[in-house]
């Protein structure tokens, strides 16, 4: 426990060192304060934004964006990769091709969703959905093929039924990994959907950081990526704590 | 020392729990088929402790695994209180595994309870029945544990717990102490004879050690190396209970040494 604290302090220390940094820097100007400015007037502006309904109203966009692609991802993402994982004929058929496209950049693909989909909300969460499936569906296959046979046939001589099978033994084991898998599918939907919104788009996070900096309005750009990354991270962090709660088993 | 070995057997009560008959298996392989078992044929009375032993490769964990009905035997049959086993019954057969094979994500308590939750056995029940025996394997102050915050020899007393909580007839053993070291072995050798005297089940072990096979059981089949086959039935005249000082004995190294030569021999 008092490791734990030591390092949080070390931690707090280095941000404020870097922050204090990037104020003297900005002030003394070691640093172009037309493309730096000190943080104290970024941190100014990052409040004003929070309270400006301009700012809540793209925001509010995006996070529908990201929560609408996350509801079709998590369902879809799943079940292909338990079905890949448990029919060996689909699996040994279709499993090269998500391993494929893994390794393949999907923003290349974005000017295909915007003759599909327009420039509006729907293409951002098809968009997001692209991003976010491969990586879930490996996961989940990673996830089922981590069940222990032993465990398996532990329940069969125990008595279990079929579907007892999969609540007892395939949900519990393979929980934590689908969850790992949800949690970087998020963060691949935020990239595409935020991506999708810099590209071409009327509203979002994306498309007003990019006009920010198109604009040159420097503390409202750099602003609005720390609030991003911090609601990124927040997140990132809630889901892995969540992980690790049902995972607590695996030492 | 044979004469002694020869005693007969005390008549069986009734049917024979376990009839193994002219069982046989075998498997391909890459390199062709491969006879695992041949013509494997016992019996086992109601209530008796009946060990297996053999040199590694003898098929014993093959031949269990059809004991449990998770395995078909290429010829021959099962029968299990007079049914021919087709498929897992719990109900008249129960598992250990050598590995302990607990659910990680359970306590001690859980898993005991598992068996009973499965057959939809109330709550309060399938509880006071797990920590009885979680007390019976001297663990009722570790029931919240997980699997992995327990030693092996905890793991596999669970084990053996979650065994007994099924209420099966038949209890198969695969190497339950074999991951374990010499003293936890004896120790759990012993609470296993104590409650199996306590629960009165048909009990199968399959064990590779010579010792624990003549300390705990009736008796003691010796199987071949590949392909498996029955070369030896050893019956154990120590009366019960078993006591460490018979291990000293004359007669117990006698039988030792029979089915260390029988195991030889092959």
């Amino acid at each position: 426990m008092t490791q734990r604290a030591s390092y949080l302090a070390v931690q707090i220390a280095i941000l404020a060192a870097i922050l204090t940094g990037w104020e003297i820097a900005s002030r003394s100007g070691a640093v172009n304060a037309m493309l730096l400015p000190p943080f104290s007037e970024v941190a100014t502006q990052m409040g004003r934004m929070l309270v400006s309904a301009r700012f809540l109203e793209n925001l509010g966009v995006t996070a529908l964006e990201v929560v609408l692609a996350s509801a079709i991802v998590a369902p879809i993402g799943v079940l292909i990769g338990l079905v890949l994982a448990e029919s060996p004929y689909l699996g040994a058929a279709y499993r090269p091709f998500f391993f494929f496209l893994t390794g393949v950049p999907k923003s290349i693909f974005l000017p295909i969703f915007i003759l599909i989909f327009g420039i509006g909300i729907s293409q951002k969460v098809a968009f997001g959905v692209f991003q976010a499936v491969f990586v879930l569906v490996i996961a989940t296959m990673t996830a089922a093929s981590s069940v222990a046979p032993e465990l398996v046939r532990l329940a069969k001589v125990s008595g279990a039924t079929r579907w007892q099978i999969y609540r007892e033994i395939y949900w519990p084991a393979m929980l934590p990994i689908v969850i790992e898998g949800m949690r970087l599918g998020v963060i691949f939907n935020i990239t595409g959907v935020i991506f999708a919104e810099m590209s071409v788009s009327r509203a979002g996070i994306g498309a007003l950081v990019a006009e920010w900096g198109r604009n040159f309005e420097i503390a409202n750009l750099i602003g609005g990526i720390l609030i991003t990354a911090l609601l990124c991270i927040a997140i990132n962090e809630s889901l892995r704590w969540y992980e690790l709660r049902v995972g607590k088993w695996r030492q | 020392m044979a004469a002694v070995a020869n005693a007969p057997a005390p008549a069986p009560a009734g049917p024979p729990d376990v009839a193994v008959e002219h069982l046989t298996h075998v498997y391909e392989t890459a390199n062709g088929a491969v006879k695992a078992l041949d013509d494997i044929d016992f019996e086992v009375p109601q209530g008796k402790f009946v060990g297996i032993v053999g040199p590694s490769g003898c098929g014993k964990s093959s031949l269990l695994l059809m004991l449990a009905g998770l395995l078909q035997p290429s010829e021959g049959r099962i029968v299990v209180r007079e049914h021919a086993l087709t498929a897992p019954r719990p109900a008249d057969v129960g598992v250990v595994f050598q590995e302990a094979s607990l659910l990680p994500w359970k306590t001690a308590l859980e898993n005991v309870e598992f068996p009973l939750k499965l057959r939809g056995t109330a709550r309060a029940e399938r509880r006071d029945r797990a920590l009885e025996l979680l007390e019976l394997v001297g663990l009722a102050d570790f029931r919240d544990r997980l699997p992995h915050e327990l030693s092996g020899g905890m793991r596999q007393r669970v084990s053996i717990a979650r065994g007994f909580s099924q209420d099966p007839k038949i209890l198969l053993m695969d190497e339950p102490f074999a991951a374990l070291d010499e003293q936890t072995r004896l120790t759990l050798g012993d609470e296993l004879l104590k409650i199996w005297t306590r629960h009165q089940k048909t009990v199968i072990f399959v064990t590779h050690s010579l010792t624990e096979a003549v300390y705990l059981c009736d008796e003691v089949l010796v199987m071949s190396h590949r392909p498996g086959r029955i070369i030896d039935r050893v019956t154990i005249p120590l009366e019960r209970p078993r006591t460490y000082e018979m291990m000293a004995t004359e007669t117990f190294g006698h039988l030792r040494e029979r089915i260390w030569r029988s195991i030889r021999t092959t």
